[in-house]
């Protein structure tokens, strides 16, 4: 193979390349944030007013009364199907809401999402 | 009568490929062709048995295996390369005329349609919510190039030295060319890699482009080893704060402005980022929902299957069975590599900025590979803290990095084309 070069100019150009290519893509990017931050200043449209919100806790309370009832039965069926016991042996006296199975759910989600 | 049976069986074994490997076996490189076929298979295995990629890898062995049949006369890449005059013009009316079915094909990668046709349909799927809800990340997506350059001065030096024959024809213009064309796989972005060697080196263009996809197929084998290495235990563990919601008017307008600012500043990157942003302008707005659909889905898939197919056929033995196909095998790595690494250590300088709000694991998904960089940094997180969820985080520095390799493509057929 012949040379049509000198070694080191090759090399002291190649690495200006390097160099220069890295601060381009930085000074590009730099610049696409500016104008990220300076969009989201100009662009903030006011947050939704919270509208008839005093009819909406009454009823939600009615209805997380009859949610409980249902919820009640659902946790006594289902305790009662895993111990074989009768339902009517079971009293659920309170219940807690674990959050492992959220995010066992959320997992669930991201594993099979991506 | 027989001996005449006997006479036209073999005129027409005479004519066969089968013939044209036998009879060439000793003389004229049979065994190459032979090698071609082996690699095909291989790859054809590691895209249906072990689903490497398989949208693009079954296409593109699929591609290699048809091409390197004798007399099969579906590929002509002597239409394309003038092995005599590398900068020679393409005869487009020599190409119509005697070119076979994937000739026709190729002419989409030779005049960069396919690339860019490809990113509308991503930019149609990529939501960049998490990059405007978190500007900042942008700039994890610009270190994660950093393998793309240290690549691209590596196979310089090599080639100063005469290793692995690049810039066979001496001269610094095609060694910079082809550096540049095996340094953008660390961008870890099939179609950008594509479409810079298309120009820059045609003849590298079937290497680098399965070097790229089977290394995204990797990531999670290469990624997570320096994910652990570059990070502490504690760095792992750090829960970043909710990002905050994005409001519609901010999703539409983000398209419009960075295609006015990439465009403006390299324009030799208008035909990816424009059309990466048009694609998700049309999903953004809301208006054009029958365009979304069509680009995501036929119309990608459609490009997909010819954009494979060729690029798979152009791998033929005087090309592909070459000392630099491997160096561009193992430069590749290297570039997926410091890319990862890239990411990861301006993480970790964010982390110090900010007092320790940003998980440097983030910053190894700002290599473009969407969305397997991020749900890279998504599972080593969790595995250190099973309550932390990092991938909406991960997805900012991740789509910034399909900018990023876009820019840095940019730069290259700026500077060399």
């Amino acid at each position: 193979m012949e040379k049509d070069f000198v070694v080191s100019e090759l090399l002291g150009q190649g690495a200006a390349y390097t160099v220069m290519g890295i601060c381009i893509v930085f000074l590009i990017l730099i610049i696409i944030m500016f104008v990220i931050k300076a969009m989201a200043l100009l662009s903030a449209e006011k947050a939704p007013e919270p509208e008839a919100a005093p009819a909406a806790p009454v009823a939600a309370e009615a209805e997380s009364a009859a949610d409980e009832g249902e919820l009640v039965a659902v946790i006594t069926a289902a305790v009662a199907a895993c111990m074989g016991a009768d339902a009517s042996s079971i009293v659920v006296k309170s219940y807690k809401k674990a959050d492992s199975w959220n995010r066992a759910g959320r997992r669930e989600v991201i594993e099979n999402r991506f | 009568m027989l001996t005449k049976l006997v006479e036209g069986f073999a005129a027409f074994f005479a004519k066969t490929g089968v013939a044209e490997i036998v009879g060439g076996f000793l003389s004229d490189g049979g065994w190459k062709t032979l090698v071609m076929l082996a690699i095909a298979c291989v790859l054809l295995y590691l895209a249906i048995v072990k689903q490497f990629e398989p949208l693009l890898l079954l296409p593109i062995a699929f591609g290699m295996l048809i091409a390197n049949l004798p007399l099969g006369e579906v590929m002509h890449m002597e239409l394309f390369i003038d092995p005599n005059d590398p900068n020679a013009h393409l005869n487009i009316q020599r190409i119509v005329e005697e070119g076979g079915l994937l000739d026709l094909l190729y002419l989409g990668v030779k005049l960069g349609i396919y690339p860019p046709l490809i990113f509308l349909g991503i930019g149609c799927m990529t939501d960049f919510g998490p990059l405007i809800a978190n500007p900042k990340s942008i700039l994890l997506g610009a270190a994660a190039q950093l393998g793309v350059f240290i690549t691209f001065i590596g196979a310089i030096v090599l080639g100063a030295f005469g290793i692995g024959g690049f810039g066979a024809d001496g001269t610094m213009e095609t060694i910079f060319k082809e550096a540049a064309s095996i340094g953008i796989i660390g961008g870890a972005d099939g179609p950008t890699a594509i479409y810079v060697t298309k120009t820059l080196a045609p003849g590298l263009l079937s290497a680098i482009a399965i070097a790229a996809y089977s290394y995204m197929a990797l990531i999670p084998v290469i990624q997570p080893p320096i994910m652990k290495a570059l990070t502490t235990k504690e760095e792992r563990q750090i829960v970043m704060e909710q990002l905050r919601p994005v409001t519609k008017r901010e999703k539409i307008l983000f398209p419009i402005i960075v295609t006015l600012v990439v465009v403006l500043l390299v324009p030799d990157a208008a035909p990816l980022v424009g059309m990466l942003m048009l694609g998700n302008l049309i999903k953004e707005s809301g208006v054009a929902d029958r365009l979304c659909k069509t680009a995501q889905n036929e119309l990608m898939n459609i490009i997909t299957i010819f954009l494979g197919l060729t690029v798979g056929a152009t791998a033929t033995a005087e090309t592909f069975l070459t000392p630099k196909t491997l160096l561009i095998i193992c430069l590749g790595l290297v570039a997926f590599s410091v890319s990862t690494a890239g990411g990861l250590i301006f993480g970790k300088i964010m982390c110090k900025a900010t007092g320790g709000k940003i998980n440097p694991l983030i910053g190894s998904a700002g290599v473009s590979a969407v969305p397997m960089a991020a749900r890279m940094s998504q599972k080593v997180g969790q595995e250190e803290n099973p309550a932390n969820f990092l991938l909406m985080h991960a997805m900012g520095p991740n789509v910034a990095g399909v900018i990023g390799s876009a820019v840095a493509a940019g730069v290259f057929l700026a500077l060399f084309n």
